[in-house]
């Protein structure tokens, strides 16, 4: 028994092409990439701000520890950086602020969503810097790199 | 073959079939598909036959459609909803409906998958556009009153099924609010299943989304069942899933009845509407691994609980764990149908449950089916727990996937691999089912915990089954998946609890090397800075995946028992007998560790859901967008089983895995198979399957 190859418009090699009409949000932002998550491109004091709003906010589900639970994924540690490997920064500002907190999505500040990222950076080992994530804007020109 | 031959086979069959099978067609008109579980006894069955054996290698892509409609990718660009698409579509009348990525209901026309209509969000904003998807909505019909029910967010509504538009006068402002005022409520409301209209009643579950109890407070808000009216969305009854004082069931709690919660059904309810019953299959209380604080049986956690639909009044009840340590919550939909046993017909209500056990009742008086035996079991040395004497133990059918762990059952696949494993598992405490959770020890030589088998993923899940009517055939997706049941003091100030899950120390302070210009904090080749300290790659991986799910495993990363790990099982229902049982997906046996080992599929574990057909039973692997989905616990083949021998016939890959159910109907002639993906990388979309067109239309 082979696996099939079904066919239409966008399958290549006996797949369903990995191209999709879905969600794209990797065009946003200018040109520019002269940035990583290895830069330094927030404050420890933002990344503090952060971690208060994480206990708000977060906590609940995804641990102090940022290590989450059975329903909630960990925050922290290699599952998470590869998540979020050689995309925009923005992304993972978007996907907080548009599903997070899980029963309200959609209501944290620009600033406190800024704050999180801050400290989810300080967490997985990024370093620090002296200027803070100031607008979500900034984000498009930060490309999130697991390893340097 | 000719398209109008293949609608002659497929409807007569369902002609045939169709005034033979009672409770399990009740709502399905022919080859539609109106509740998001194929029927209200959420069989995921359907009698179209028009996909076969015999064709099924022709399958191709009919149409594909994005999670979220264009209007919100261009409108709200921070628009960035979760992969994990559970939606299945419902179809009535050649139209689909089905909650979005963000749980606005979106019409799309069977054929095309092109758009009908979107529900308008209450605003033009973010927030008002956020959300998440549910598994689905439900169709109702009182002559020309025609609605879709749904729930999103804390809100439940109806729709007009032509227009989207919400009713003015159900609720307030066409919407009732579903939040819960109780004390520890957490979240408010938190629903990922779905709405049942049973007669005229929407009956609303969940509310923890299945999360919250495995944390550090013993308090929690029960969840309670809720019925409402399906025309004016007001409340007609509640049913307390912990009895308030002087209710049956408030003796089996000690003193937490005040405090003691959770226990939602997260699973979808089904019901029998000529009976006018819903079946409710409740989960564990909190805390789900510790209990010392709620001495007793703690009704009604972890039980089956039938109620009658107008009333909420409980007809009966049955509890599949007492007292549970183990989070062995009732999972999947408890599934109707009637089989035949010892030449006696029988309205059967069928409950999964983590533990691996088929759970079989006659759904009109809750009288087991076949005997179920209170059992001794293993008691915890945990001070202050109160481990219940005895378990229920079916003594038909068989468990469907592994239950307990002993050194026997550890992976042999080459003396090393069998020596490393039984390194890993000798620092635990090992046993049969329901052996309790255990304190860490502090000392040399210290147990770390107990491996529990089943673990918290459960052998069985929300996906897990299927039911064939017509044979009387149950099918079982599960997973073997054990879980490190580890007890410790909590850390947390906050914690209210005794013991609780033992977690790692929180992220450490910013490295010295946090500066602009710093070096990224690596301690050399092959090691990375993990987030409680360098650790080898190999090492921060097993180190991830102890610290979010507490599966025990090699350090290569391979598990440390044996195969199969995603299993597929036919249960023969008339005798209580396991017919079949195959590995579903190749698992790891590509593993470095293994590769030269030339070994058979091992299954790949997962959350794949069946879809059953006249011949075939469809289903994917599960997908890495699952929150907490354990390691390779999701592939991206999607597959068809020869229902009868557990042979599989064909096989595709998808560009993600599956994560909800697939469905089938039949429009204008030709049978159609939906089936939602979403991937770590890959945006959720539903994918079509359909056969190739060979004739000309049919009207």
């Amino acid at each position: 028994m082979a696996t099939a190859i079904i066919a239409l418009g966008g399958l290549v090699g006996g797949r369903l092409g990995a191209e999709t009409t879905g969600v794209n949000l990797s065009n946003m932002g200018g040109a520019g990439e002269d940035k990583t998550v290895w830069s330094g491109v927030y404050t420890p004091e933002q990344a503090r701000n952060g971690k208060a709003s994480y206990a708000t906010a977060c906590s609940a589900c995804h641990q102090e520890s940022l290590g989450g639970d059975t329903m909630s994924p960990a925050l922290v540690g290699e599952d998470f950086r590869a998540s979020w490997d050689s995309q925009k920064l923005r992304k993972l500002y978007s996907r907080i602020l548009s599903t997070m907190p899980v029963d309200n999505p959609g209501t944290l500040t620009e600033k406190t969503v800024l704050d999180i990222v801050a400290y989810l950076l300080e967490a997985n080992g990024f370093p620090g810097g002296t200027a803070a994530l100031e607008r979500a804007d900034d984000l498009n020109t930060i490309l999130f790199l697991k390893q340097k | 073959m000719h398209v109008r031959r293949l609608i002659g086979a497929g409807v007569s069959a369902i002609l045939v079939a169709f005034g033979t099978l009672a409770v399990n067609t009740q709502n399905k008109a022919l080859g539609e598909w109106r509740s998001f579980g194929g029927d209200k006894g959420y069989t995921r069955y359907s009698l179209l036959d028009q996909i076969n054996k015999d064709n099924v290698a022709k399958l191709q892509v009919v149409w594909r459609r994005p999670a979220l409609d264009a209007q919100f990718t261009s409108g709200y660009p921070d628009l960035s909803p979760s992969p994990y698409f559970r939606s299945t579509p419902i179809m009535v009348d050649g139209v689909l409906f089905a909650p979005n990525a963000v749980g606005l209901i979106e019409a799309f026309d069977g054929g095309s998958g092109k758009t009908v209509w979107v529900q308008e969000p209450a605003e033009k904003s973010l927030q008002a556009v956020a959300g998440q998807s549910m598994r689905g909505v439900d169709y109702w019909a009182s002559g020309r009153d025609q609605r879709i029910v749904v729930v999103r967010g804390t809100n439940l509504l109806t729709l007009d099924p032509k227009t989207g538009r919400t009713y003015a006068d159900f609720g307030k402002h066409g919407m009732t609010n579903l939040k819960r005022e109780e004390l520890y409520a957490g979240p408010a409301f938190r629903e990922t299943s779905g709405p049942i209209v049973v007669g005229d009643v929407v009956v609303i579950a969940g509310n923890g989304g299945g999360g919250g109890d495995l944390g550090i407070k013993k308090e929690a808000a029960p969840e309670d069942v809720r019925g409402y009216d399906v025309r004016t969305g007001k409340l007609r009854w509640t049913f307390h899933v912990r009895p308030r004082p002087g209710e049956f069931g408030a003796d089996t709690w000690g003193d937490a009845l005040d405090w003691s919660g959770d226990m939602g059904a997260w699973g979808a309810l089904t019901a029998d509407e000529e009976l006018g019953y819903v079946y409710v299959p409740l989960t564990a209380p909190t805390n789900a691994m510790y209990g010392g604080h709620r001495p007793g049986q703690n009704l009604y956690s972890n039980a089956l609980v039938c109620l009658d639909a107008k009333t909420g009044k409980r007809v009966w009840h049955y509890q599949m764990v007492h007292h549970d340590l183990w989070d062995y919550d009732n999972v999947g939909a408890p599934v109707l149908g009637d089989i035949t046993v010892n030449g006696k017909r029988i309205k059967a209500v069928m409950q999964v449950n983590k533990t691996a056990f088929l759970y079989v009742f006659d759904r009109v008086t809750g009288e087991p089916v076949w005997p179920i035996e209170e059992r001794p079991v293993p008691q915890s040395d945990v001070p202050g727990e109160h481990t219940w004497p005895t378990q229920p133990f079916p003594t038909k059918p068989p468990a469907f996937d592994r239950q307990g762990l002993t050194e026997d059952d550890l992976i042999d696949f080459t003396p090393e691999l069998r020596a490393e494993a039984l390194k890993v598992a000798r620092r635990y405490v090992l046993g049969p089912m329901f052996t309790p959770p255990s304190l860490v020890g502090d000392g040399p030589g210290g147990k770390q915990g107990t491996i529990v088998m089943p673990g918290t993923w459960g052998a069985a899940n929300w996906n897990t089954p299927a039911f064939d009517p017509e044979t009387g055939i149950f099918y079982a997706a599960s997973n073997t998946i054990p879980y490190i049941n580890d007890l410790a003091v909590p850390a947390d100030p906050k914690a209210t609890i005794k013991y609780a899950l033992k977690q790692l120390p929180g992220p450490p302070p910013p490295q010295p090397a946090a500066t602009p210009a710093g070096a990224p904090p690596l301690a050399g080749p092959g090691t990375v800075q993990g987030p409680f300290g360098p650790t080898t790659t190999a090492g921060q991986n097993r180190s991830d995946r102890l610290q979010r799910i507490h599966e025990p495993m090699l350090e290569n990363g391979l598990p440390i028992y044996k195969p199969p790990y995603g299993r597929l099982t036919a249960i023969d229902l008339n005798r209580g007998e396991i017919v079949w049982q195959v590995a579903n997906g190749d698992g790891p046996r590509n593993h470095p560790a293994l590769k030269n080992l030339n070994l058979p599929p091992l299954g790949t574990a997962g959350r794949p859901a069946p879809l059953v057909t006249k011949t075939l039973l469809f289903i994917g692997e599960g997908s890495d967008a699952i929150p907490g989905v354990p390691k390779d616990a999701f592939g991206n083949m999607f597959r068809a089983y020869d229902k009868a021998t557990g042979r599989v016939i064909w096989q595709t890959e998808l560009p993600a895995g599956t994560t909800g159910a697939p469905m089938t109907y039949l429009l204008k002639g030709r049978q159609y198979i939906v089936v939602p993906i979403g991937g770590k990388n890959h945006p959720p979309e539903f994918v079509a399957l359909g056969l190739p067109e060979t004739g000309p239309p049919t009207k």
